[in-house]
Order: C-alpha cells, then structure tokens, then sequence
C-alpha cells in the first residue's frame, strides 16, 4: 500500500526528491505445522495471526524473508518470498533436514539416507555426497556457513553434541568438534547453538558459555525450523504444542504460537 | 377320562416332586449350591407382638418340567389350609409357573399377634396338592413397638394391634379424584426406650414415580417408652385408578390400597393432570404428593420448567370446563396457560408450563389450583457445590500485544469435580471495530477454553495447565472472561486495555544510495494513526531541518485498519526517502507518529 502523493523533503544541503511509505500487515513468518501445513504468521511478537495454509503436505520447511526451501517427500523446493518456485529437485530421501536463514542462496538439506548434503548455488541445486561414517546418525541442524561449507549438529548417545563442519566443494569432513556444555537435542542459529533437553531450551556461544534458559513445556520430542531471519518455529507433534523464538536486542523471547482455527477464520492468506 | 385325570395328578405330583427350598438371606443373590435347604422344621426369633420377623425362602424347580405352584401359605395345622394370624407369606402371587432350573422367592414372616409360642405350616399348593415345606415356630413376645387404625369402613382398622407383613391390604376404598380419606393409625411405643417416629415411618413409593396418592401426616421426632401417637394417612388419587403403597414401621410393612373414582359424565374430577419432569418422565400429578420441582440453583442457567397437561379422558361423555388455573407461591410462575375459561373435550388436552426459580436457598412451596383441583408444588433454593471462582492475570494493567495468563481460584477445595465454559470475548473501544483477530487463548487459538476443576480442588484447568495463556490482541477494548458451569451462575471478570500511544516492536534505518529507508513494525490500538514526523539529523547530531518533515499517512492508515485489516491495530512501515548528495552523511532521523493518544518518537541511527 503506498502512500501518495508523493512529498518533497529538503535535506539541508541535500536535494531531497521525494518520500515513499508502505504501510500494511507485520507479517512474523511461515511456519510448518505438523498436521495442519505451511501457515503464515501474521502479527508482532506474541500476538500471532495464524493465517491459511501456503503449502499442504510439506515434511520439513525453512523460511527466511527471501524465500522457503520446503521438502516433501520427494521433492525439494526453493520458494521466493512470494511462494513463486524457484528450483525444484527430485530426492529419494524420506526425510530431510532443512536450513534457510538469509537469502536464498543460504538454502541447504541435509539427507540422513543417502548422506547428501542439497544446496543451492544461486543457479541451481548442488547434491554433495558425504562420505559414509563421517557424520554420525542423527542429526538435528544443518546450516550453510559459506558458499563453500556446511555445519551439522549431531546430538549423541552420551547426550554431547557434536558439531561437523564439510567442505560443499568436496563433501569432505573439515572438522569435527564437540560443542562445549550442549546437550540433548541442538540447533545452530548464528553464532548461538539451541539445545533442549528436559524441558528446558539453553542458548550457548560456540565456545560453550550459557546465555539463556528457557522453559518448554512440551511434552513429546521438539522440532525446531525457521520461521523467518529472526524467528525461529519450535514445537511437537502435540498439537497446540507450538512456540516462537524471537531473536531481539540479544536475547530470544519465547512466545506461544496458537495452533490454527480449524474453520475458518476472518484471515486470509497474502505474501510477505 | 379316569386315566386322563390319573396321568395329570401322576405328572403334577411329579412336578411337586421336583420343586426345591431352601433359605435363600441373599434374596436371589447366591448360587443354590450355597443355600441352606429348608429344613422340615424352622424356629423363627423371638419376636415381639405386633411386630415381624422374616426370611426369605428360594422354591427351585430342579425338574425338566415347568412347575406351576398354586399358592404358598401358612396352615394352622399340619395339612390345614386354615391360615393363622401369627405367621404370612408375602411376596408371591398365586399361580406361579417355575420353569425347569428356575426359582422363584416369597418372604415367610412371624408376625405374632400375642405373647407365646405359635406353631405355622408352611405349604405348597401344587395341582391342588398340599406339599409341606416346614413347620415353623416362633416365641411372641411382649409388644415393643405397634399400630392401629380406626375407620368404620375398614376392617382392619378396630382399634385392634395390625398386623404387619399381611398379605390383606389396608383399603381405603373409593375415593373420588376431588376428595380425600384420611384415616387415623395410631403408633404405640410399648419398648423401654424412645423412638424417632418420623425416621421410623415411611410410605414406600416407586423408583420412577415419587408421586403418591397416600400422603402421611406430619410425626414427631420422639415417642417415649409407653407413649402413642396417632396420625393420619390420606388417600387423595390423582386419577381413576387403584393405588397401592406401603406403610413401612421399622421392618415391618403394611399394605395400602385405595380406588381413585372419577365422573363418567365429565366434570372436574374427570380430569387428569400429568406432568413432565425434568427427566422426560411423564407423571401423573398426585394432590396427596406436593410436585417437587427439583432443586433451583439461584442465578443458576434459569428456571426449572415443567410442562403440564390437563386430559379429560376418551371415556368421558361431556368436556369439563375449567374456570381456574393459577399458580401460587413464592418462586413459582406459570406460562402459556390457556385462556380462561376454557374447556377440554374428551379424549383432548390443553399444557402449560409451570416454573421454579429460587431467589434464596431453602425450600419453597406453592399451589396448582385446576378449577377445584389442588396440587401441591414443592422446590428448593440451593447454592452450587462450587464456590464462587475468581479470576487473576498476571499483566497489570491489561496491555496489548501480551501474551498473558489467567488463573481460575476457587477460595474454598471444591466438594464436586466439574467441567465449565471459560470463555474470552473482545469489545473494541473503537467506533465501526468489531473484533480483533489476535485476541485468542493460544491453546486452541479460540475464545472457548474447556475448564476442569478436580473434586479437592482449588484451580480450574485446561488440559492440566493452570495458566491459560492468551493473546491480548493490537486494539483498545474491553477483555471479557465468563466461567461457566451447570447449575451455577456464571462469573465474569473484564478487563480494560486503554488507548495508548503508538508502540513500535522493531524499527531499523537503512542507507540504501541513493536511498534512506526506515523500516518498523508495531502497532496503533487506536486505529488513528496518521500525521508522521522525520527530523534527519547529521551524523554530529545537528538537525538538518529546521523542522521535521510531515508526512500525513491517515489514508493509509485508515485503508488497512478498517478496508483490509488482517491484524488488528498491527501495522508494518517502509519510508524510502531518495536524497540527492551524500546518504552517508545523515546520521539518524527522529521519527514521530501520532495518533488520538498522543505522539510516539523514535530515533533510529542509519546503518
């Protein structure tokens, strides 16, 4: 929605042309619900509008504000931020991992399966095959660090969580290390590993420090995917058992995310 | 013909032959192989005059032919179909058919009229032969405890001790449906020791109906050793039928029957008026049992209601005009009653609907008068179980774009667990606003939450949770919560969320050459937003301006808070200011937005 006419401003010393404003709905996110599809989140920070359904039968999803990498079985897609398709690849993987955390070309799957690790290149998908035994099973978080490599957290039998960095020219193992004071289930977000265990989500530095300590009420097995470039969609296969995190002036703020109405309601669905 | 005759005698004997007692104490309950055979010979308790003393006998058919038993009673005499006074058999009828393997039971009661040792021959009557079952005998004692009636027109009301557990009813006789029989009994407490007469009486009514045609009188609640009381049982029925019921003293029971009698021709007493309880049960109002409307929760979820009808019976000759209904009684209303006077035909109806609703606890009664016809309304004014709950949130004052929570307390551990209603509803404080989409509770992202509260207990839940977040929207208002439970009077608690300034939740500057761009998100709970304000400063803090730039952005504004809102008073902002010289020398913008309830500033440096 602009805004018009069109007002001249002066600058001082600057020639000032002309002032454009946009104003419309504060769009949150998408978020992928287990049961009910792609949702857009509308609203601000704990005040969410849960609007329609974008994509129904998706099984894993990332969003950013550039676009969505969604996975269905099957199939990869790349989405801009208009849900238009921008590459789509064929995987014959039943699961998938996924990351998109800034523009389009930070989208990366990890298969577990096949041991491929997916990316897009700016032109296309890249399929890095990874060598048997590098990287244990298990995985929870992928993330594309540069053009060039790829982190994966693996949480293990003895609750330590271990992070894989390979190389996406060769598929090589670079570096393997274990992530001082993370346990349980665990996501890289930045420079901050996510690990929740017992009810509680603990935010650390790469080098192990404690930030912050939330509560999570859920009660089965928790899931974490992006929801946008600072948010991130946490929840169960529990319905009703759905949490947003927001990264905000350093510290995440964790609200409860409504589940959506199952009729329908008076939102309906746009683009971000 | 003989040997016809012969051959059934031959088979009935043979019936007998097959049938089975035994003393059965748990009435039906235990297998026969844990029963005690009837011996041939059983000694009752001693038992005082006037009283009784009973065991319930099991008669079991161990033949493969049904068995028909003509009657069982106590003889006199071995052999003797003369009944004795001191002993009865109550409980089956006459021509009983037990089917092979089957049983039936009967009460064998010692009911001794005097002092002294009374012998009874308990027997069978099987195709016209007498079987002996046992010879009992019983001690009667000194009376302890007994009654008696007086009325000229039944028999056993001569002043004489009744006898209880008689298979011979006390009958009250034809009474017409607009008339009463009272008749006196007097209880005469011949024991050492005080008894409780009202806990002692009692007159036994059907499961599915409590209504009576008998009503007893009021009794005290002590009678002393060798004291007498007298009161009255009236039959008043309700229709043309016979009645019965029991008058129980103690164990001992004694059979009452009356013949209610209407005019063939059609006049008042014709009528027969039924009713609907609460239940879906159809009863017929009884004038000797007051009509218990049931138990009214003040300011509960309304009143009790039942609906009524007035027949005259196809049999009938004339229809019966009424020139009267009305209802009496504190509490008590009647709606959508015919117009008066009006008459009903044989074979047709006319309804309506008589209600209670308490105002104060205790019980209430009132009157259903049709025409000379007088019902007896009884009610009771009660508190719910569940005390009055309250309600807490944990964001005072109420503010928007929180996520809060309620609790639901009760002051006192509830006596009842109970399932309720918690619902959420949203009054915008903005003229042509109707709602906001946010407000939600976020379990179910609905305005109706599902409340337990356990019996013990001092807090309502949902799904076990005791806080129950939920979103309080972008738009001043009223938040309102109501709790619901049946037979309570719903509580509701609402809370205000004022009109406030602009709140913004994020806001970035951005240097884009040749581009300024300033980005935010948040929200006008006014829907009146409109007069923007950007005073650019360099980047050593002077201003650029003598003024800041206005920018009316109302049109905007009003298009997406009231043509396309999709999120209440939330709103995103791109302004993209294009400058012609250095983007890199503007340091930061003090950006004001204004609406009804003031103006908000921000003052975001360039990036």
């Amino acid at each position: 929605m602009k805004l018009l006419p069109i007002l001249p401003i002066c600058l001082g010393l600057f020639a000032s042309s002309a002032v454009n404003c946009q104003v419309g709905t504060p769009s949150v996110g998408y978020v992928r619900y287990p049961t009910d599809g792609v949702r857009g989140i509308y609203g601000l920070e704990g005040n969410y509008i849960v609007a329609g359904t974008v994509a129904a039968e998706a099984k894993a999803a990332s969003f950013s504000e550039a676009g969505g990498l969604i996975f269905s079985p099957g199939s990869l897609t790349l989405a801009d931020s208009h849900f238009a398709t921008v590459a789509s690849t064929e995987v014959s993987d039943s699961d998938a991992i996924l990351r998109l955390d800034g523009d389009l070309n930070t989208a990366i799957a990890w298969l577990p399966m096949g041991h491929l690790l997916v990316h897009w290149n700016g032109q296309s998908f890249v399929t890095i095959p990874v060598a048997e035994g590098s990287i244990a099973d298990g995985a929870t978080s992928v993330r594309k660090l540069d053009a060039n490599t790829a982190s994966l957290l693996v949480p293990k039998p003895d609750t330590t969580v271990v992070r894989y960095v390979v190389s996406l020219r060769t598929g090589q193992l670079k570096s393997s290390t274990t992530v001082p004071g993370a346990s349980g289930y665990a996501f890289e977000n930045g420079n901050r590993i996510l690990c929740f265990k017992d009810g509680r989500l603990s935010v650390f530095t790469q080098t192990g420090e404690t930030l912050q300590v939330l509560p999570v009420a859920a009660d089965g097995d928790l899931l974490i995917e992006q929801a946008s470039n600072e948010c991130l969609h946490l929840g169960t296969r529990t319905p009703g058992e759905d949490w947003l995190l927001h990264l905000g002036d350093g510290l995440f703020h964790l609200y409860r995310l409504p589940a959506p109405r199952r009729v329908a309601g008076p939102v309906t669905e746009s683009a971000q | 013909m003989r040997i016809v005759a012969l051959a059934a005698l031959f088979c009935s004997c043979l019936g007998a032959q097959n049938l089975a007692f035994y003393v059965d104490p748990s009435s039906g309950a235990s297998p026969v192989n844990a029963l005690t055979p009837l011996s041939s010979t059983y000694a009752f308790p001693d038992t005082p005059a006037g009283a009784v003393s009973s065991t319930v006998i099991r008669i079991v058919n161990a033949g493969s032919a049904a068995t028909v038993v003509d009657a069982v009673y106590v003889g006199a005499e071995a052999g003797s179909t003369y009944r004795t006074p001191n002993f009865t058999v109550t409980g089956v009828g006459l021509g009983v058919t037990i089917a092979p393997g089957a049983y039936k039971l009967f009460t064998f009661n010692f009911t001794p009229s005097s002092t002294g040792i009374s012998f009874g021959y308990l027997q069978a009557s099987v195709a016209g032969a007498s079987i002996p079952m046992a010879t009992a005998a019983g001690n009667g004692t000194a009376p302890q405890i007994t009654l008696s009636c007086s009325s000229p027109d039944i028999v056993q009301c001569n002043g004489a001790m009744l006898q209880p557990n008689s298979a011979t009813s006390i009958n009250f006789g034809n009474t017409l449906t607009t008339d009463t029989q009272p008749i006196p009994f007097t209880l005469t407490n011949s024991s050492i020791s005080t008894i409780n007469p009202q806990s002692l009486l009692s007159l036994t009514v059907a499961t599915n109906n409590p209504n009576n045609a008998f009503a007893l009188s009021s009794l005290p609640t002590t009678l002393g050793p060798g004291s007498s009381v007298t009161f009255t049982i009236t039959f008043a029925p309700g229709t043309a039928t016979t009645y019965q019921s029991k008058l129980l003293v103690g164990a001992a029971s004694y059979s009452l029957m009356g013949a209610g009698i209407s005019s063939v021709l059609g006049d008042i007493s014709s009528l027969v008026i039924t009713y609907v309880d609460s239940t879906g049960v159809r009863l017929t109002a009884q004038a000797a049992t007051p009509i218990s409307l049931g138990q009214s929760v003040i300011g509960g979820s309304g009143p009790n209601s039942f609906t009524f009808s007035i027949t005259n019976p196809q049999t009938t000759i004339s229809a019966v005009p009424v020139s009267t209904l009305s209802v009496s009684g504190t509490g008590f209303s009647i709606a959508q009653p015919p117009s008066l006077p009006f008459s009903v035909a044989p074979g047709e109806s006319v309804t309506f609907k008589v209600s209670f609703n308490a105002a104060a606890t205790g019980t209430f009664n009132g009157v259903l008068s049709v025409g000379t016809r007088v019902f007896a309304l009884t009610g009771q004014g009660i508190t719910s179980p569940l005390p009055d709950p309250s309600f807490s949130i944990d964001v005072q004052p109420l503010i928007n774009q929180k996520q809060a929570n309620l609790s639901i307390k009760f002051p006192t551990a509830t006596t009842v667990s109970a399932i309720g209603t918690l619902t959420m509803a949203f009054a915008p404080s903005i003229a042509n606003v109707s709602d906001d989409p946010a407000v939600a509770f976020t379990a179910t992202n609905g305005r109706q939450l599902q409340i337990n509260v356990a019996n013990g207990g001092t807090v309502g839940t949902y799904s076990g949770q005791t806080a129950l977040t939920f979103q309080t929207g972008t738009t001043a208002g009223t938040l309102s919560f109501t709790l619901a439970f049946p037979n309570k009077a719903p509580y509701s608690q609402s809370f205000t969320i004022t009109p406030a300034q602009v709140q913004v939740s994020s806001i970035t500057a951005v240097r884009q050459d040749p581009n300024l761009v300033i980005t935010m998100t948040g929200y006008d709970n006014t829907y009146s937003l409109g007069q923007l304000g950007f005073l650019f400063y360099d980047t050593s803090g002077k201003p650029m301006t003598d003024k800041p730039l206005a920018v009316d952005a109302s049109s905007a504004f009003k298009q997406l808070f009231f043509t396309s809102n999709q999120a209440g008073g939330a709103f995103s902002l791109k302004a993209m200011f294009p400058v012609v010289g250095k983007v890199a020398d503007i340091g930061s913008v003090a950006f004001t937005l204004t609406n009804s309830a003031g103006t908000a500033s921000q003052t975001p440096v360039f990036q």
